[in-house]
């Protein structure tokens, strides 16, 4: 396995599993973004791009592909990342029709992952779906948080 | 985290007038009310395509309903989840058994919708055609939630036990929900309780047999049976999987209102949303504070507050309360009403604080005793303030060596307390406003002024009648003056305001109300480089200038 620098021309993939076994494939240049864990890994890797394997043990295959979506999407944004980024974060929702729970675990996932931006504007997003209950008891019965 | 007691309902009650009244200021109820009743009339008559209708209508009730700017995305976005959340919350009841089929999900959940569009009785009847409009959707969403049960089940069967008492209170919870919803106008339910509606909606404009049913949203509730209710709530809770960093990450952007309401929702979120981060600025200008709120507020740790033309009730503090520092740093008290004990024992927990208006507030010895034990002061504006004493103004002057700008005009200064004051305020004072000491206030002060405060910037002897010409020549030793003010201080002719030309930082001259127009001209004349009667109020140490109201002393008060 020979060290090919980051910036080569060619393009580099590298492989993350998640814990439910489906492998990602995703360009050098997307895994930098996605945060500063996997950026970890494979700065200790020193170069072995191609082939090994990351394993993603506390992010589930939806939540990745997700991330994916949104990094591929978000990554030729110069500035204002804040705005544009929450945008297209909420189009990709909207098209998942996705659940609370899912933004929920998405916010944990960007936390492993140590993607900042992520995880910002998911929780501002969060916090705007919170503000849209009415009363403690609808965010008790959208979230299935226990009263205590 | 600080350990703060859990008070539970009580600060709800003490802080809840306070928000409550800002609601009904606002009336946003009504607004939207509105706003829903007219798009959900205007949707029955166009059916669109699903995703399009919900998103209109609910942008349309996202405009009424948040603040920012982003409200309509944002609405989009919670609806979205909202409706999502309807359809797949539902999905939970399969919690025991996450096993199985899709086509079983599919029928399972179909029924949960059928039950909650009001018919307690058969689910067989429409729901081929429910199905056919939810089929795409629900088997996407099933896949996404079987997947993630399955992954979750393995790791919360903790959840699973919980249901029984799940069960027990949801029942409740849907009677309150019905409660609220026929209390109010039918459609006046903000789009997550109605998210019901919005899934109605959805499915209404794919078909329309099912327009006839949907009756309005208040009856739904009360159809749902408890066994169906236990289904729904045997969810997941994903917030449990949040660290407290994530948790208050999205408690940071919500308003003060809705952190007030999740603090209700669990003792958790009771435990977050009481961090001091979340907590560092309010503005309650113009409220009326009930008994002990005040005492709550500072206690939660605001670093900045705005309490102008508010007004504290009887009694601001418990009596027990003492020994606790707050960490307020900048406080508008400004026109406030509040009583002397309250703002001593205010001021008693204060020894951080910065900046400090008590603009017109009644004061005594011992309330200026706490003051001068707030070290780091930079700035003080007592304006119009009343109760101040020769001995507390020389307090306040030795202790306070920090300050900078001092407002100390229209007090009725006795000649002692201005002695006082020229004698032992801190050389760190560049800005000072002592107007309005009418007969007290002469040329010798200004020249022991001068003397101890040689880099002063800002002056303003505005309606200090005793001032004579005499005072311009002691004026006249300050190197660094920018701004100068001598309205009103008839004894002083207009002639001798020409030799403060002679001071080459001097940019700024008030001199209201001492010369006719024609004399002004020539004075402008005289002086084409001197900003003549530029300022009308002066704004040493003032919170707020001008029109703005959201910041004092260019700090936000409002999130």
């Amino acid at each position: 396995m020979s060290t090919t620098p980051p910036e080569s021309k060619m393009p580099i993939f590298v492989n993350l599993q998640t814990n439910d076994g489906v492998v990602h494939t995703v360009d050098i240049r997307l895994a930098h973004q996605l945060g500063e864990t996997i950026c970890g890994i494979m700065r200790m890797e020193e170069g072995c791009y191609s082939f090994d394997i990351i394993p993603l043990p506390r992010i589930n295959g939806e939540i990745m592909a997700f991330i994916i979506k949104w990094c591929t999407l978000v990554q030729d944004l110069e500035d204002n990342v804040m705005t544009r980024s929450k945008e297209i974060f909420l189009n990709l929702l909207k098209k998942d029709m996705a659940q609370p729970h899912f933004l929920l675990q998405l916010l944990k996932a960007s936390d492993y992952l140590g993607m900042e931006n992520f995880t910002a504007v998911g929780a501002k997003l969060l916090a705007e779906a919170i503000n849209t209950c009415r009363n403690s008891e609808e965010i008790c019965y959208r979230f299935n948080v226990d009263r205590d | 985290m600080s350990g703060r007691k859990h008070r539970g309902f009580e600060n709800m009650e003490n802080l809840c007038p306070v928000t409550r009244k800002r609601s009904t200021s606002k009336n946003p109820a009504s607004a939207v009310g509105a706003l829903v009743s007219a798009t959900k009339s205007s949707h029955y008559e166009h059916p669109s395509s699903p995703s399009a209708l919900t998103f209109e209508a609910l942008e349309e009730m996202g405009i009424g309903m948040l603040d920012s700017e982003e409200s309509s995305s944002s609405a989009l976005s919670a609806i979205a989840l909202a409706v999502s959340a309807s359809a797949t919350s539902d999905d939970n009841s399969n919690e025991t058994t996450p096993y199985a089929s899709v086509p079983r999900m599919a029928h399972q959940l179909q029924h949960p919708q059928r039950l909650s569009l009001g018919s307690s009785a058969d689910t067989t009847q429409d729901s081929t055609a429910v199905e056919d409009a939810l089929s795409r959707q629900s088997t996407e969403k099933l896949q996404l939630l079987s997947q993630s049960k399955r992954s979750a089940v393995g790791t919360e069967g903790g959840s699973n036990s919980n249901s029984p008492s799940k069960r027990l209170r949801n029942p409740l919870a849907a009677v309150t929900c019905n409660n609220q919803s026929e209390t109010a106008s039918p459609l006046n339910f903000q789009p997550s309780t109605s998210r019901l509606a919005q899934v109605r909606q959805a499915k209404k404009s794919s078909s329309t047999q099912n327009s006839a049913r949907l009756v309005p949203t208040d009856s739904f509730f009360v159809y749902r049976t408890p066994a169906m209710s236990a289904h729904i709530s045997s969810g997941i809770n994903y917030f449990d999987r949040l660290s407290d960093e994530i948790v208050l990450d999205i408690f940071k952007w919500l308003p003060k209102k809705t952190l007030l309401r999740m603090a209700t929702v669990c003792r958790r979120f009771n435990r977050c949303s009481r961090d001091e981060t979340l907590w560092t600025r309010l503005d309650l200008g113009l409220r009326t504070i009930r008994p002990g709120a005040l005492e709550q507020i500072v206690r939660r740790g605001v670093l900045v507050i705005r309490l102008a033309q508010a007004s504290v009730q009887e009694p601001a503090f418990a009596p027990s309360s003492a020994g606790f520092r707050a960490r307020l740093q900048y406080l508008d008290l400004s026109m406030a009403s509040i009583s002397r004990s309250s703002l001593r024992t205010l001021l008693s927990h204060c020894r951080q604080l910065k900046k400090i208006s008590l603009e017109n507030t009644e004061l005594d010895d011992s309330i200026c005793t706490e003051i001068a034990k707030n070290k780091a002061l930079e700035a003080v504006n007592l304006s119009m303030a009343s109760g101040l004493t020769a001995s507390s103004v020389r307090l306040m002057m030795e202790s306070l060596t920090n300050l900078s700008s001092l407002n100390i005009s229209w007090t009725d200064l006795s000649a002692d307390a201005v002695t006082a004051l020229v004698t032992h305020i801190s050389p760190n004072v560049i800005r000072l406003n002592i107007a309005g000491c009418r007969r007290v206030l002469f040329d010798s002060h200004v020249a022991s002024l001068q003397k101890r405060c040689p880099q002063l910037l800002e002056l303003d002897l505005s309606d200090c009648n005793s001032l004579t010409p005499a005072a311009i020549t002691a004026i006249m030793k300050f190197k660094m003056l920018e701004y100068l003010s001598v309205s009103r201080c008839y004894l002083i002719p207009a002639s001798r305001f020409i030799e403060l030309k002679g001071m080459p930082s001097l940019t700024y001259l008030d001199i209201f109300g001492m010369l006719s127009d024609a004399a002004m001209e020539v004075l402008e004349k005289q002086m084409p480089k001197m900003g003549i009667n530029k300022f009308i109020h002066s704004s040493v140490s003032r919170p707020t200038v001008g029109t703005r109201r959201t910041s004092i002393w260019g700090l936000r008060t409002r999130d």
